[in-house]
């Protein structure tokens, strides 16, 4: 079982299913019969309480800006006006929160909109007060459980005790709503993953994976980046600098036009890695047409004005395609991936770079090549590329292109390949797999993946060196680039672009303001140089 | 009546706080309220039809104010428009 839905707040937490018990009233339970106004006294009266009861102040603005609608003339009119042809209170409740809640979904300003939830949440709470018997506990954990339900609503977390709350799953809400604003500021990962009722049931044990927007059943995948981020932070929408001064780039790793969305929301600087495999995801080979619909379509949701960095397509190896026919390699990691595969298929680069180049007419685009482990492979790509360029009559390639260090013979051949690519971006993940001889995808390989072990500071050392010898820039798209820990040993290396899953972004630029450029190379000068180590 | 012209100039426009601010003003006064902007109208004393204008930075709304008490009311409603409706 995997879904895959909404990253909307961070961390990553394996744990036991506790669906929220909102199951519907039985109809035939009894309703007081009591005055609009005793009933609008009650509903301000229990919200107020819930406000003064709340330690969070987002939450507690979110409850003050509710009872101002808990009080609005204009809802009471509507009710009082459906009540007098007739209709049971609850009935006029219900119809008149629906009124109101769909004008608001219909507003363009998607800020207002999301507003919506706000009145069915002071719907639901005013309909809680005409009922005579006390509601069930909504959420009857007693240890720390996973909270799975089709909505929740601000009141609702009010009424529950959030630090037994492990993580959060939804069916419905968005990366606006308050509910994931505040599992945000409270540091519980969440992940928004529509059909979730046929999958999860209380007490299944599932990882939710809130860098990634991923609910399963398997344990948590050996990753650096699963401690949550030790602080919430703020969404800025503009470039950070050190408390040195020094410009710092945060951008975000893209592999779907929903990851797009997220990059924009959490202000990412831009696509620091546009990962193209999920072009090849239907079921048959995507036409040059198809795979430029889709990259015009990531290109129209990225940040904008800022480059988005296009990896060819990094398929074979371990994820097989229906249409088309892959070696079964005993070890895909280290088999016919990549341009590998341009003997077997000599096409497959020619339509995506034509789309890279046509869409490049319109967005700012960089495009770099993976798995490039000799010199011949650059000039094998490049000769690709060259094809692409005379089939669309252009005299010379219009966007800088580069290369994906992640094999370890690339870092002993930086030096020759920085005179011919004009940027660098380092994966750490494949790179440390290559380095120590450690498949990823072994879990009980996974202490070996250690970013700060001298092997890889050195190699990623050979790699700044030769890039900054060549005047060519280098980002970092590895788990490694997200992980806090490894923040300011990136800063002393000399990486001034990070790539890393949308919703670490502004973890990423708040820690960064907080650095000095300066004193991160005093504090990692052994580790960077192993001379005197 | 009352009729003043201001121009939003806080970052959210008339999102839930700056519009809690201003309907948590104009309830303090008899006098009625009306927001204009564009074709829309809304009771500055409703939350819910103040944010239904959805009105951004930058927008030009009119208030008509009519009462009473219009006179303290317009002063009170200038002094939270030029604090920005509680926005830094």
């Amino acid at each position: 079982m995997k879904l895959v839905g909404l990253a909307a707040s961070p961390g990553t937490v394996q744990g036991r299913v506790l669906w929220m018990n909102r199951t519907s009233k039985d109809p035939s339970s009894p309703f007081e019969t009591l005055s609009l106004t005793t009933l609008r006294e009650r509903s301000l009266r229990t919200l107020e309480d819930l406000k003064l009861a709340s330690d969070s102040p987002i939450l507690r603005d979110v409850l003050q800006a509710q009872l101002l609608m808990a009080e609005d003339p204009l809802l009471w009119d509507a009710i009082a006006e459906r009540l007098a042809t007739g209709i049971p209170l609850t009935d006029a409740i219900r119809q008149s929160i629906d009124m109101i809640a769909e004008q608001f979904s219909k507003m363009d300003d998607p800020y207002i909109a999301g507003r919506a939830d706000d009145i069915r949440d002071v719907g639901q709470h005013i309909l809680a007060q005409c009922e005579s018997t006390p509601p069930a506990q909504l959420w009857p954990a007693t240890e720390p459980r996973i909270l799975v339900s089709d909505t929740l609503f601000p009141s609702d977390t009010a009424k529950i005790d959030l630090t037994r709350v492990s993580a959060i799953v939804l069916s419905q809400g968005s990366l606006t709503s308050h509910v994931t604003i505040l599992a945000r500021s409270l540091q519980i990962p969440a992940v928004i993953a529509g059909d979730i009722r046929r999958w999860l049931h209380d007490d299944d044990v599932i990882t939710v994976d809130g860098f990634h927007g991923i609910v399963t059943d398997e344990p948590p995948r050996p990753s650096v980046a699963t401690a949550p981020p030790s602080r919430s932070a703020p969404i800025v929408h503009h470039m950070v600098y050190t408390k040195d001064g020094i410009a710092i780039r945060v951008e975000a790793n893209v592999g779907s036009i929903k990851d797009a969305q997220e990059a924009k929301f959490y202000g990412a600087d831009g696509i620091g890695l546009l990962r193209t495999e999920f072009f090849f995801g239907g079921d048959h080979f995507p036409s040059e047409d198809e795979q430029y619909a889709m990259l015009r379509a990531i290109a129209q949701e990225a940040p904008k004005s800022h480059p988005i960095t296009v990896r060819a397509a990094d398929i074979g190896g371990d994820k097989p395609l229906s249409y088309m026919d892959l070696p079964n390699d005993p070890n895909p990691f280290l088999g016919t991936r990549a341009l590998r595969l341009l003997d077997r298929y000599p096409d497959l680069y020619l339509h995506q770079l034509r789309a890279v180049l046509r869409v490049s007419q319109e967005f700012p685009i960089r495009l770099m090549f993976p798995m490039i482990a000799t010199i011949d492979d650059w000039f094998r790509c490049e000769a690709e590329l060259q094809r692409a360029l005379v089939s669309l009559n252009m005299p010379s390639c219009p966007i800088p292109v580069g290369i994906m260090v992640e094999v370890p013979s690339a870092v002993f051949l930086a030096p020759e390949l920085a005179r011919h690519a004009q940027f660098f971006s380092v994966g750490t993940n494949d790179l440390i797999q290559y380095l120590f001889a450690a498949d990823r995808s072994v879990s009980a390989l996974g202490s070996y993946y250690r970013p700060g072990d001298p092997a890889l500071v050195r190699a990623l050392r050979q790699i700044f060196n030769a890039a900054t010898n060549a005047a060519i820039p280098v980002g970092l798209c590895g788990e490694m680039a997200g992980d806090t820990e490894y923040t300011a040993l990136l800063l002393a290396l000399g990486l001034r672009e990070f790539s890393v899953s949308a919703p670490l972004v502004p973890v990423l630029k708040s820690l960064i303001t907080t650095l000095a450029i300066a004193d991160c190379q005093i504090s990692y000068r052994e580790m960077l140089e192993p001379h005197s180590a | 009546m009352l009729k003043h012209t201001v121009t939003l100039t806080n970052p959210s426009g008339l999102h839930a706080r700056p519009a809690a601010v201003l309907v948590a003003t104009a309830k303090a006064y008899v006098a009625q309220i009306t927001l204009q902007y564009g074709d829309k109208t809304a009771n500055a004393k409703s939350i819910l039809s103040v944010l239904s204008l959805g009105a951004a930075q930058g927008s030009q709304i009119d208030i008509v104010i009519d009462g009473s008490d219009e006179v303290a009311a317009a002063d009170a409603l200038g002094t939270i428009f030029g604090n920005n409706l509680g926005e830094d």
